[in-house]
């Protein structure tokens, strides 16, 4: 990790090794043509224009359109490059992050937000891969045509060479040095923008909660101090920004000037031809150019430096739940579950399940119900591997299922999610997510099965149909139904249910019930439930309560208990019967 | 330009600053430019022997001549960096001055837009699209802003230096301006037409990224399907596809610019190449002295650079004008008024709605004739099926629209008289989604009474029932809300609102199924603690639960927009209406559960 930042970054562009190499030959080839041009210039001077050599002249000319022509080569050449080497950085570096995410445990995604994790993907790299192939070209480009000019400076006259550069130190210095102090100001300025933009979303999401309470005035007038802090911090920064480019050019004013004075003594001294002269005076012009690139893409490196550092600790985070490699076999999974002893905490300390036992038949459907946060999540979670126990042993069919690769355990599982995710696809595309292979007519007769063919076909576009985001003309039932067909069509052993809290519109309610019943079918399954109806059916409750099984039986064995399920059972489901009682009286 | 028009308005206030910083600007560019003179002067007729022929400024100033060289050339080398220091004087003076303007302008239009988006109406949030609100609020405005700051001026500032720059090397020759200048005409045209038609890319490039985006957003919040299907495989298929598509839309940018930016130094070199050729040409000829090439090869080279940036800065203010015509569009909606009238009684809670009916705009009947009269401190339940009116009813309470026909009463007296703002603060709205700021506990309960005491809050939290459960907090009153802070349960963010409400004792309190996701037992006792509590409001309550409104002292059932029974429980469970079908469905299922399992 220790290890050099851009020298890792870097090494993501090996696939574009060729296009790197490329861009630095003609970097180098740019930057050593531009650098000697003053020379060029003042060997023109000379030859041709003291001599008053027109002959010299066309010949030059001739040498000139070879320059130009070679120039719009090697620039043309070395942006298409670095266009190569930031795109194919950016690329590879995308499709590893990508990778890496399919590989990470929901540990990550519960601790992540997936604005930040999304960020990190896509503006962070775009930075850090721009920064580093044009910051190269900026740095390679600029240490070339000085060291080129310094040299030819130092051949023709060390003298005046010495002169010309006097001021560079105090160039440099001072340059780096201000972009040092300025990223500070500039950082305060970004954070005061970020608090602004969290300030319109709150004023926005929360504008009707402001009306209700009247209190539009005060919510201006928060935001109105915000906006003047920052004004004042944006002055501060800008002004400080603004001595930058004054301070480069005086400098490279007074270079000049001394160029100018010992050049055109020793111009009129002798010392040195008129062409020398204006190849001095050329050089100490064009000199701060680079200088002034380098030091304002210092500040761009340092913000790369940091979107680098956030890549790369995504990229380096650990996989918790890995399959071990020594193992190729397939296992078809039967659906026979058993939790022995298993303890559990998310976060170290606090332990969510306690020692806790469990064995299910294959076929066997077994209900949870308890409160929030009672653990049932976490049991299912177990289940599905998505964390692993911290102690103890889950069996599939009687074998550690860390001996089970998780492709395989997870191709034999059917989940439907308390808030189903859709993507942003067709229906279709949707439903075939349960089993890629599957034709249109399976999908389609999966949705029969389930009777949601019927809604589907009433929508305007029937199965191509948008569902997901924008597919805001779909029901939470319905949507609920969709992600059920796309259970059915992958025919797990293991059936996973979250049931959704809320009620949903009467149609979808007997849809669903439905088709729960026939997912339950000869499945192993888990159902955090809801309903009153699912739970009747289940060959087994279990009443969960702090990690623990507090009560398990049948309905009626639970009933007759008397206990917590009773309880449970007369306070939570009969006021969901009510109001979805309530809701379907339309 | 209309347009722009809006955007300079902003400047009002700051307009002397930026103008100021506008002519500081255009002098030190124009100072900056004698420099090539005097480095001329100095080459051609200091150290060579050509008759000084300038007049004006530089010719008074080189009336000081010595004679003796060294001491010339010595004050006239730094008298360029004289020049040159008033010049970066100026130029420090107006960046610092153009920051002021910009940033003071920039502060207006937050202000302005924030502003105007609080005092829109209320059902113009509810329809309101925050993302793209936030877009418009920020790159828009951020966008505007460095029009102010950068290309506005840099407009003007290229097209002067292009100005001088020209008369300059007219006033010295002739036929080597209009040589000096033969190319650029192309390269403005180029790098114009360049620019214009690279939005395009740009345009299809940011499309793709915002594919790209959606890929991994979609395969980050939907991580447990991915996973529970195995689908991993899947998904990394989906996002290589776009993720090399998105490489080729940058690289074809990039090609692009590659194709611009060496055409265009092509055409630079090219330009500078003539100059230097025909100049050398007119020197060997004698027709002036090489202190000349000098100073045309240094106005070309100067002016090459803002030809090109001409060109990207007009296609840019294109830009410019879009974001500002989004800023328009949302301050074209009207605001609000909330003083229409100065009449503010005081409002006990008396409320009577006579024969009130009320269609959308869009012409849905939602109201139809809704007559009936709750008294001071009474609790009234406001039961009925999704879509049948209760909502829009609170709203005409509300004043969110007054275009109903029939009359709303308060205390006897016409809500359409009162002072909207005196009589939305008497009423205590509470949403069934409230929004929760991302402060500390206790600044959110007193959020609209600042100068509220801690006891206030303590016992506002205690009738929302919401006091225990801060207490269990880290950090308990003090703990923050929202991001970066504790995470609540849909029911204590439900008591945190109502707490946030009860703290302003209105006469008046409406919840708006905002008991929803607190339990039975919590429901009774925030209803028990607000009946108690020494102001016993009048309270409207929406709710779908059958206890809450069971024990209510009026029972208002809406059905399909007219009222179909009014009255206690005991009064309306005999008659034929909604709540009597729930009370028999109810028993129905309370039959058929202790027949099944007794």
């Amino acid at each position: 990790m220790k290890q050099n930042i851009w020298l890792r970054l870097l090494s993501f562009s090996k696939n574009y090794r060729k296009n790197l190499v490329g861009m630095l030959v003609l970097i180098f080839m740019v930057g050593v043509i531009e650098g000697s041009l003053p020379f060029l210039s003042g060997w023109i001077i000379d030859n041709v224009i003291e001599t008053g050599n027109l002959n010299m002249l066309k010949k030059v000319s001739v040498i000139y359109l070879l320059f130009v022509t070679s120039n719009i080569l090697t620039v043309y050449w070395f942006i298409y490059h670095a266009g190569k080497v930031e795109t194919g950085m950016a690329y590879e570096i995308r499709k590893k992050g990508f990778l890496k995410l399919q590989r990470l445990s929901l540990s990550f995604f519960d601790k992540n937000s997936a604005g930040k994790t999304l960020s990190r993907l896509t503006s962070d790299v775009g930075r850090v891969c721009g920064t580093i192939a044009w910051g190269m070209i900026d740095y390679s480009w600029g240490i070339v045509v000085m060291v080129t000019m310094t040299i030819l400076m130092f051949i023709r006259s060390w003298q005046l060479a010495l002169i010309t550069l006097a001021v560079m130190p105090l160039l440099f210095g001072g340059g780096f040095l201000f972009q040092k102090i300025i990223i500070g100001k500039y950082r305060a300025v970004r954070k005061i923008n970020g608090i602004i933009t969290g300030a319109y979303n709150e004023g926005i999401m929360g504008a009707r909660t402001v009306k209700t309470l009247s209190q539009e005035d005060r919510s201006i007038s928060e935001f109105g101090l915000k906006s003047l802090e920052m004004r004042n911090k944006a002055i501060k920064a800008g002004i400080i920004g603004g001595i930058f480019f004054p301070y480069v050019g005086i400098m490279a004013s007074i270079g000049t000037a001394l160029a100018l004075y010992s050049g055109g003594l020793a111009v009129t001294n002798s010392v040195i031809t008129y062409g020398m002269f204006a190849s001095f005076i050329f050089t100490s012009m064009q000199f701060f150019y680079p200088v002034f690139e380098m030091s304002r893409t210092f500040a761009n490196l340092q913000y790369a430096k940091a979107a680098g550092e956030r890549i790369l600790k995504l990229l380096d985070t650990e996989e918790e739940i890995i399959d071990s490699k020594d193992n190729d076999e397939v296992h078809k999974v039967n659906g026979e579950i058993e939790f022995k002893n298993v303890s559990f905490s998310y976060v170290e300390g606090e332990q969510v399940l306690k020692n806790f036992s469990l064995k299910i038949e294959k076929g066997q459907s077994v209900a949870l119900v308890g409160e929030t946060g009672s653990g049932k999540s976490t049991i299912v979670n177990l289940a599905c591997r998505f964390y692993e126990p911290t102690q103890g042993q889950i069996l599939i069919d009687g074998k550690d299922y860390r001996e089970i690769k998780q492709k395989d355990l997870h191709s034999s599982l059917g989940y439907v999610l308390q808030t189903p995710y859709l993507f942003n696809d067709t229906i279709m595309e949707n439903v075939r997510f349960g089993r890629l292979d599957a034709t249109e007519d399976e999908i389609i007769a999966a949705c029969k099965e389930i009777n949601a063919h019927d809604f589907i076909m009433d929508l305007e576009f029937g199965y191509k149909t948008k569902a997901g985001e924008s597919g805001k003309l779909l029901s939470t039932g319905q949507k609920q139904l969709i992600s059920m067909a796309r259970a059915v069509l992958a025919d797990p052993s293991i059936f996973v249910l979250d049931e959704a809290t809320s009620s949903v519109d009467a149609e979808s309610e007997v849809a669903i019930q439905a088709a729960t019943n026939r997912l339950l079918e000869g499945r192993t399954s888990f159902i955090i439930a809801h309903r009153l109806s699912t739970v009747v059916h289940a060959d087994r409750i279990l009443v969960i309560s702090k990690g623990e099984i507090l009560e398990q039986g049948s309905h009626s064995e639970l009933i007759a208990l008397n206990g917590h399920y009773h309880k449970l059972y007369t306070n939570q489901f009969f006021e969901e019967k009510e109001a979805e009682l309530l809701k379907e009286k339309k | 330009m209309k347009r722009f028009k809006l955007l300079f308005s902003f400047l009002k206030g700051s307009a002397g600053i930026y103008t100021l910083a506008i002519v500081l600007c255009l002098i030190s560019v124009w100072i900056s430019l004698f420099v090539p003179l005097v480095v001329r002067v100095v080459i051609d007729s200091v150290i060579g022997k050509e008759d000084f022929t300038n007049t004006g400024l530089l010719g008074y100033i080189f009336s000081f001549r010595t004679g003796n060289i060294k001491k010339d050339i010595f004050t006239f080398s730094f008298l360029g960096v004289a020049f040159i220091l008033v010049s970066s004087l100026m130029e420090f003076l107006y960046t610092a001055l153009i920051t002021v303007a910009t940033q003071d302008a920039g502060q207006k239009m937050k202000n302005r837009m924030y502003e105007h988006i609080q005092r829109l109406d209320y059902e113009y949030h509810a329809k309101a699209e925050a993302g793209d609100l936030i877009q418009r609020c920020t790159t828009d405005i951020e966008n505007s802003m460095i029009f102010l700051s950068e290309h506005f001026i840099n407009i003007l500032r290229t097209a002067f230096i292009m100005f001088v720059t020209i008369s300059m090397m007219l006033s010295l020759s002739i036929p080597m301006s209009v040589i000096s200048m033969s190319l650029v005409p192309f390269i403005f045209v180029y790098s114009f037409y360049f620019f214009s038609r690279a939005q395009k890319l740009f345009e299809a490039q940011e499309e793709v990224e915002a594919r790209l985006s959606s890929v991994i957003q979609e395969n980050l919040t939907g991580v447990r399907v991915v996973k529970a299907f195995a689908r991993q495989e899947y998904e990394i298929k989906k996002f290589d596809e776009v993720n090399s598509l998105n490489q080729k839309k940058v690289m074809k940018i990039i090609g692009a610019m590659s194709q611009f930016w060496s055409a265009s130094n092509g055409l630079s070199f090219l330009q500078i190449g003539v100059v230097l050729g025909v100049g050398s040409y007119f020197v060997v000829k004698g027709v002036f002295g090489v202190g000349m090439v000098i100073a045309f090869f240094t106005y070309v080279e100067r002016i090459m650079w803002p030809v090109k940036q001409l060109g990207r800065l007009l296609a840019e203010s294109g830009k410019t004008a879009v974001s500002l015509k989004r800023l328009t569009e949302v301050l074209v909606n009207e605001q609000e008024d909330l003083n229409d009238t100065d009449f503010k009684p005081e409002i006990n809670g008396d409320i009577e709605f006579i024969g009130v009916s009320f269609s959308y705009p869009n012409g849905t009947h939602v109201l139809k004739n809704i007559s009936f009269k709750i008294k001071k401190g009474e609790s009234a339940a406001l039961i009925g099926p999704t879509g049948a009116g209760k909502t829009t009813l609170i709203h005409l309470l509300h004043r969110l629209y007054d275009d109903y026909t029939g009359t709303i009463l308060l205390d006897g007296i016409d809500i359409k008289k009162i002072n909207k703002r005196h009589l939305r603060e008497n009423l205590g709205l509470i949403l069934q989604e409230p929004f929760l700021f991302n402060k500390s506990v206790k600044e959110n309960i007193r959020y609209a009474k600042k100068e509220s005491l801690d006891e206030e809050v303590f016992n506002a939290a205690k009738i929302a029932s919401v006091d225990k459960s801060i207490k269990d907090f880290e950090e308990g009153y003090d703990t923050t809300v929202g991001e970066g802070g504790v995470t609540l349960s849909g029911g204590q963010k439900q008591r945190l609102a109502i707490a946030r409400t009860l703290i302003l004792e209105n006469p008046i309190v409406i919840f708006d199924d905002s008991l929803s996701a607190v339990d039975t037992e919590t429901d009774r006792i925030i209803r028990k603690n607000l009946k108690e509590g020494k102001v016993n409001p009048t309270s409207i309550i929406i709710s779908h639960r059958v206890s809450t409104v069971r024990d209510a002292d009026r029972i208002l059932v809406l059905e399909e927009g007219r009222l179909t029974a009014n009255g206690t429980h005991n009064e309306i469970k005999d008659k034929d209406n909604l709540y009597r079908r729930i009370l028999d469905i109810q028993s129905e299922i309370e039959r058929e559960f202790h027949t099944t399992f007794a």
